[in-house]
């Protein structure tokens, strides 16, 4: 079957005219999608430099007064988690704003307690983490290596407490004593961003923190299309169309059940990694709401 | 910091494996070569776990960077032998 496409009925003119009528009314036609695609594409590289710029001044500026004012280390980082937290939830509200992209978070309700929470994500885009710091603002996250040896980033992690991933005995020691003192702690099981196409994968270090910390907690799925921001996809790379994030928090787990269930402490590791595998993905597997 | 031979360390291990992991192993029947992911179903976390338990036993704690290249029984026993030596 041949395609309709503006190219093929083109082939089929022979009248000069027409041709050239033909043409124009298609590039009128296209215009609008042109003229969106440049303007998100200007958005997101001021944007990402207004992200650098924030960083930048907080890390130069606004931390360094805040450990001037506030001589109380853990109020300090507190209150570090709320700038960063405010940063994130200022950049995200831009975005939508300038028609980058719109989102949509669900669920909000469905958690009522506010400390010691285990907050577990699938991780399909570069900018996950910034919704769920804009949402759970006292939470620590698990940061690369490198972002403590930064020149700028490296004050802003370690002022408010972030964990490198370098030594995985002491993010798995840390992580459970950050909960146990009734912190939030934000983690993709997945370690690194999901590979487009391929199912997700967790790790177990998630589930195993949970159960050995007693924590509450909270499975997020979070679906982006079309997909932006992933692995293979440079950050100033702009889709077709506006980009749809939908962040949908999906109640909490009560780690209790799986502990008394399961002979070992392995075992229920195991069973609570699965549950949160299969309920994240079995989310993201559905349809974007249309009002997203 | 305990002073273990290579022997005590491989058996230490074993023991790691059996109660802590809940791994059955034939100790007549299993090689240092043993793949400790493909044939032993290790994971990372159970990896952890090991490191955790043998760092208790000698006292001395391997470093990150050493964690990745560790796929054998014997690259651990070897590993932990090699930093107990030097410590």
């Amino acid at each position: 079957m041949r395609s309709n496409s503006p190219a093929r009925i083109a082939s089929d003119i022979h009248d000069r005219t027409t041709l050239v009528k033909f043409r124009i009314l298609t590039f009128l036609e296209y215009l609008p999608f042109l003229m969106s695609r440049l303007w998100r594409g200007i958005a997101t590289v001021s944007l990402f430099g207004l992200f650098g710029l924030i960083s930048l001044l907080l890390s130069l500026i606004a931390l360094p007064l805040l450990s001037l004012c506030i001589r109380d280390p853990a109020q300090r980082r507190s209150t570090g988690r709320l700038a960063v937290s405010g940063a994130c939830w200022l950049f995200i509200r831009a975005m939508s704003f300038m028609g980058v992209l719109r989102y949509t978070i669900n669920g909000r309700e469905t958690v009522t307690a506010s400390k010691g929470l285990l907050i577990v994500a699938n991780h399909p885009t570069l900018i996950d983490g910034l919704f769920l710091l804009s949402v759970f603002r006292n939470s620590t996250c698990i940061v690369k290596q490198q972002i403590f040896t930064h020149r700028v980033t490296r004050f802003v992690v370690d002022f408010i407490g972030y964990l490198s991933n370098n030594d995985p005995v002491e993010v798995i020691t840390q992580s459970i004593a950050i909960l146990r003192e009734g912190g939030n702690l934000i983690l993709f099981p997945e370690g690194t961003r999901s590979t487009i196409g391929k199912p997700l994968d967790f790790s177990r270090g998630a589930a195993t923190i949970a159960i050995r910390s007693h924590a509450t907690v909270v499975p997020i799925a979070i679906q982006c299309s079309p997909p932006t921001l992933h692995k293979s996809s440079p950050w100033y790379a702009v889709p077709h169309t506006r980009v749809r994030f939908e962040v949908n928090i999906l109640g909490t787990i009560d780690v209790t059940d799986f502990v008394e269930s399961a002979k070992t402490e392995r075992s229920a590791s195991v069973a609570l990694n699965n549950h949160l595998l299969s309920s994240i993905t079995k989310t993201t597997k559905g349809r974007l709401r249309e009002n997203a | 910091m305990v002073t273990l031979t290579t022997e005590q360390l491989r058996n230490h291990f074993f023991d790691l494996l059996e109660n802590e992991l809940e791994i059955e192993i034939d100790r007549d029947m299993i090689k240092g070569d043993t793949d400790l992911m493909d044939e032993l179903g290790i994971d990372s976390i159970d990896a952890v776990d090991l490191i955790i338990g043998m760092t208790e036993l000698t006292g001395v704690r391997l470093e990150p960077h050493e964690f990745k290249r560790l796929r054998t029984i014997d690259d651990f026993v070897i590993a932990l032998s090699d930093a107990v030596r030097n410590a």
